[in-house]
């Protein structure tokens, strides 16, 4: 059920695939799902090769928490803890119906960026590779854990919303700082420079809300 | 008060309770009260709310304890009330229950996540249960019902707690699916029930989180691993909220129509969860009246097992492929990196073997004068986030085997004990308490030379076994393989063994195939072929080196003699996997595809399909034959480039070919270039200030413009990322540009592109403006009135050389010339 104490709830070790699929929607390799279908066999091995760097650099990482709604305004969202994190009318409209708010903020580590960025002074197309493989993980990860926070949310009678971020619509970039305070992202290793870039940089926060669900047919009606 | 239930169980399906919750808050429980502080405020109610199921035909009631394990009552700040809640639940649930109804103590989740997931180590999580089970068996409850898991590391580490309480309270072990029939941490049903058959609890099952359509879809799967008994705590359907309320869709005569599918499936024990209430236990009761379970046969033999994946071990079952790679006896560099602490080579290992067919991993980190334990917990704990196969956990230190298993999400083999009586009393409790299964050694401090000898071995390491509560399904035993150079004579008795483990005890078997090569040549063969006798003779399981196909292919073989391959399909897909290749040649498209290849030929080929390891070899063979580096470079690379654009263009190539093809061709250009350079070949189409703007400080994909662009015949200046304005018109005037590249990757720094734009119109300043990166957009472009937009890498170069050919001074120069 809802956690009232409104703690962070850490995840590490988060167990990953790294599909191949995926890999190739990633690089924008369209029409074919499996690398043995790349004609050419010095990108498929160095696709690959990528792929398995990543399984050995990649530490996924997740904290999220839930808070209360206290006040959605035309262009406010307050929750106890903060009445400026949710500012903005795409905020304002996405949890106008919602009684809680999770924020989640997840990272896969330092390990791949920091690969990503030795690889670029030998190989550019290793560095490529290896970072889209990153920043694909990254949304996996954020998916992944999204995913758990959505059943938590069901659980509870509520449907979750579209997961929303910093930087998207009139959310500005600058709640990264007040996301990651609230998160004690530091905890997973995370935090943001000056111009609120998350470093390590494959890492993604977000929002998501619980929305009341509207217009249902009830037979029986009785309260957990 | 144990047997009774076992002997009702057999007769009869059993009725829990429905839900606490929405019945005390209906009594006035405020939201956000804890529940079992009750138990001490308002004793009255909760024992009427126990007389009300009671009355209803609940055979089992759970008391009021759901939440009171130390840390849940630490949320309320009365943790230090433990002891007094805890029993007071059970004597209340007593007076209800009189002598007839079965009284469980109530175990939900710890309150945290555990380790390696979450942060509580699995010690302090058995040491938090412990303290609660502990009340819970000394205040006289029948039985300890776990519920409402979704992690099923904390369901043992649960389980654990309960058994070191006590060794003979029956324990029902219940987790909770989602709707697509997994746990939040992503078990499957049948593993879940295989990982807690394997701990011994008495009785299996679900609560919680759906509705009974889709939980009788998850006990179908759970009820083919287990001969538990099943229980089954459907919520009254998905809840909803409304109004504020959380309110559950079933009515009473809903839910139940789903019993009789409960029945069908096996249920032994049917209750509520969540929005069920008296009324709905009353309508159950009257629906199984004096219907008896059904009768089940789940699927027997050793089940071993990953958080997400069971692998069946015996006959009928695929042979078990055991990689034997994660081991760092004779391998220096793994070694090393297992004693600097280091994963990675693990990693790679596991992530290999996995992808070459191994169907489970031997994980061994015995390097001398390391913490061996430590380094197991670690290796663990890595390869169980990037492979789902099951485990093996590999040492002779028995406090490194238990590091392994503490961490691990599964059923683990155990490898190995063996008929040293020291070896099997220090490790059988630690099996039993994990619920782990175990590679028996035929062998004490000698090996016995004949079968009748091992197997002799084999009956006394299994009634050891059996006398600490393991299960005879969750012993393998190794028939031993030993060099056949040294004693040919043996490998006649290991062939025997395996035979006469399986015709008189039943049992599955294993080896280790290597050692019996050693000292001949060919070893592959060797050890091939004698794995392909001893899978005649009905060994079950190997430990081997993955990566050798012909291994594959004689296992493959040999299962079709075996009875382990039903219809030969196993080894008509793995002859398709061999196919994989054969035709991709033929398919290529853009390189040149004539049977004489030329080193032309072959240099263009290689730019086109972005062989960055051959090209340099090709450019050098090429300049050794003769060909003219400037024809090399405009003849040969310059079209190949170009064509591949093409493609690119047409969509049958991507970026990951342009960028690999542009790495190509600069390696090529680099061996090139003092020949060039001598030559004077080599005109500048143009100069280009290349940057990544101010706040930025990713630049990759600014780097490998910079690398298409000097493909192309560019000079490029480049300034790097997280560049201010002034930095790059200072560079554009100093180095007499014609383009200025602008990339940009965040909404907060793409503005500082206008930034630039205004400074160089501002000034009058002759320079070209392109744009590119993640954010930008043709309308960014428009808006902001920059010369051109590069959607992509591929669109760099053609930009610039459109933007060169509109510069001032190209078109000066083309008008003079006329």
């Amino acid at each position: 059920m809802i956690d009232k104490s409104e703690k962070v709830t850490i995840l590490s070790n988060i167990p990953f695939t790294i599909e191949e699929r995926k890999v190739l929607r990633a690089l924008r390799i369209s029409k074919i799902n499996l690398l043995k279908e790349v004609q050419e066999d010095h990108i498929t091995k160095a696709i690959k090769d990528a792929m398995e760097r990543a399984y050995s650099l990649i530490k996924g990482k997740a904290g999220y928490r839930t808070f209360k709604i206290k006040e959605v305004t035309t262009d406010r969202v307050i929750i106890e803890k903060s009445d400026q994190l949710f500012l903005g009318n795409n905020m304002a409209r996405l949890l106008k119906n919602c009684d809680y708010a999770t924020l989640l903020v997840c990272t896969i580590g330092a390990d791949i960026a920091d690969r990503v960025e030795e690889l670029e002074k030998t190989s550019l197309t290793d560095a490529y590779y290896l970072d889209r493989i990153g920043a694909w993980m990254a949304d996996y990860m954020a998916e992944k854990v999204g995913r758990i926070i959505e059943t938590e949310i069901m659980k509870n009678g509520y449907k979750p919303t579209f997961r929303y971020a910093a930087g998207y619509g009139d959310w500005d970039l600058s709640a990264q700082a007040e996301i990651m305070r609230l998160t004690e992202a530091k905890r997973i290793g995370v935090s943001v420079t000056d111009t609120f870039i998350m470093v390590p940089r494959f890492s993604v926060s977000a929002v998501i809300g619980w929305e009341r669900k509207q217009n249902v047919n009830i037979k029986y009606k009785n309260a957990k | 008060m144990m047997q009774k239930l076992f002997h009702r169980l057999k007769s009869e399906i059993m009725l829990l309770d429905g839900s606490l919750g929405a019945m005390l808050q209906s009594r006035g429980l405020p939201s956000g009260y804890a529940p079992d502080l009750w138990n001490l405020e308002r004793p009255e109610i909760i024992v009427e709310v126990h007389r009300e199921y009671v009355n209803a035909g609940s055979n089992i009631i759970l008391a009021n304890t759901f939440g009171s394990t130390r840390l849940r009552l630490a949320e309320y700040g009365v943790e230090g009330r433990l002891k007094e809640i805890n029993q007071e639940a059970v004597k209340i649930a007593r007076k209800a229950a009189g002598d007839k109804v079965f009284v469980a103590g109530d175990v939900g989740p710890c309150g945290a996540t555990i380790f390696p997931i979450g942060e509580l180590s699995f010690e302090d999580a058995v040491d938090i249960f412990s303290q609660q089970t502990e009340v819970l068996v000394n205040s006289g409850c029948d039985l300890i019902v776990i519920e409402t898991m979704f992690d099923l590391i904390e369901i043992r580490a649960a389980i654990i707690a309960v058994r070191r309480v006590s060794k003979s309270i029956p324990i029902a072990a219940l987790m909770t699916f989602t709707q697509d029939g997994l746990t939040d941490t992503g078990t499957d049903p049948e593993t879940a029930a295989v990982v807690l058959e394997g701990l011994g609890v008495d009785i299996i099952g679900v609560n919680c989180s759906t509705g009974p359509a889709e939980m009788v879809g998850v006990l179908k799967k759970m009820v083919l691993a287990t001969d538990a008994y099943i229980c089954a705590e459907p919520n009254a359907g998905l809840p909803q909220n409304i109004g504020g309320r959380t309110v559950f869709p079933m009515s009473a005569e809903e839910m139940t129509s789903y019993a009789e599918q409960f029945i069908d499936v096996g249920v032994n024990i049917l209750g509520g969860c969540c929005g069920t209430t008296p009324e709905y236990i009353r309508l159950l009761a009257q629906k199984i009246k004096g219907r008896k379970p059904a009768l089940r046969k789940g699927l027997g033999g050793l089940k071993i097992a990953s958080r997400s994946k069971t692998v069946y071990v015996g006959s009928g079952f695929p042979f078990l492929k055991i990689g034997e790679k994660i081991n760092p006896t004779g391998r220096k560099a793994l070694a090393e990196a297992i004693r600097e602490g280091r994963m990675d080579m693990v990693i790679t290992e596991a992530r290999g073997q996995y992808e070459a067919g191994a169907m489970s991993l031997d994980v061994n980190v015995g390097v001398p004068m390391t913490d061996e334990p430590r380094s197991m917990g670690r290796a663990i704990e890595s390869i169980q986030t990037v492979v789902d196969i099951p485990l093996v956990i590999d040492s002779s230190v028995i406090e490194a085997i238990e590091g392994g298993l503490k961490v691990y999400a599964g059923k683990a083999l155990v490898n190995s004990v063996n008929a040293e009586p020291e070896r099997m009393e220090k490790l059988f409790p630690i099996i039993k308490k994990y619920g782990a299964a175990v590679i028996a050694l035929l062998a004490g401090h000698e090996i016995p030379e004949t079968a009748t000898e091992r197997l002799k071995k084999a009956e006394n390491i299994l009634q050891q076994a059996l006398s600490y509560g393991i299960r005879r399904e969750d012993i393998l035993f190794d028939c031993l393989a030993l060099t056949v150079s040294v004693a040919q004579e043996a490998s006649t008795q290991t062939l025997e063994t395996i035979r006469l483990i399986k015709q008189e005890l039943g049992c599955p078997s294993i080896l280790g195939v290597s050692n019996v090569s050693f000292g001949l040549p060919n070893r592959k063969t060797i050890h091939n072929t004698f794995l392909g006798m001893a899978i005649g003779y009905g060994l079950d399981a190997a430990i081997v080196n993955p990566y050798d196909l012909d291994l594959h292919q004689v296992v493959s073989a040999a299962s079709l003699f075996a009875g382990r391959d039903i219809g030969c399909r196993k080894y008509i897909a793995l002859q398709e996997t061999f196919k994989v290749g054969e035709k991709r040649e033929e398919n290529k498209e853009g390189g040149v595809t004539k049977k004489e290849v030329s080193t032309g030929d072959k240099i263009f080929n290689a730019v086109v399909e972005g062989d960055r390891d051959g090209i340099v070899a090709y450019v050098k063979k090429g300049l050794e034959e003769g060909i003219d580096p400037g024809e090399i470079f405009l003849d040969i690379m310059t079209p190949a480039i170009r064509r591949l654009g093409n493609l690119f263009a047409e969509r049958k190539k991507f970026i990951p070919h342009l960028v690999a093809s542009a790495e190509s061709m600069k390696r090529g250009v680099d061996v090139l270039i003092p020949f060039l350079e001598k030559k004077g070949v080599i005109e500048k189409k143009g100069t280009i200030i290349m940057a990544t703007v101010k706040g930025d400080i990713h630049d990759l994909g600014k780097n490998i413009c910079c690398m298409m662009l000097r493909n192309f015949g560019f000079e490029v200046v480049d300034l790097g990322k997280n560049v201010p304005y002034e930095e790059i018109l200072n560079a554009a005037e100093k180095y007499h540009a014609h383009i200025i590249g602008l990339s940009a990757l965040m909404t907060t720094t793409m503005l500082q592109m206008k930034t630039v734009r205004d400074a160089v119109h501002e000034r009058g300043l002759p320079y070209k403006i392109m744009i590119g990166g993640a954010v930008t957009t043709q309308r960014f472009a428009d808006e902001i009135g920059v010369d051109g937009y590069a959607k992509d890498v591929g669109e760099v170069p053609y930009v610039a050389e459109r933007l060169i050919q509109r510069h001032p001074s190209v078109r000066a120069k083309c008008s003079l010339d006329g």
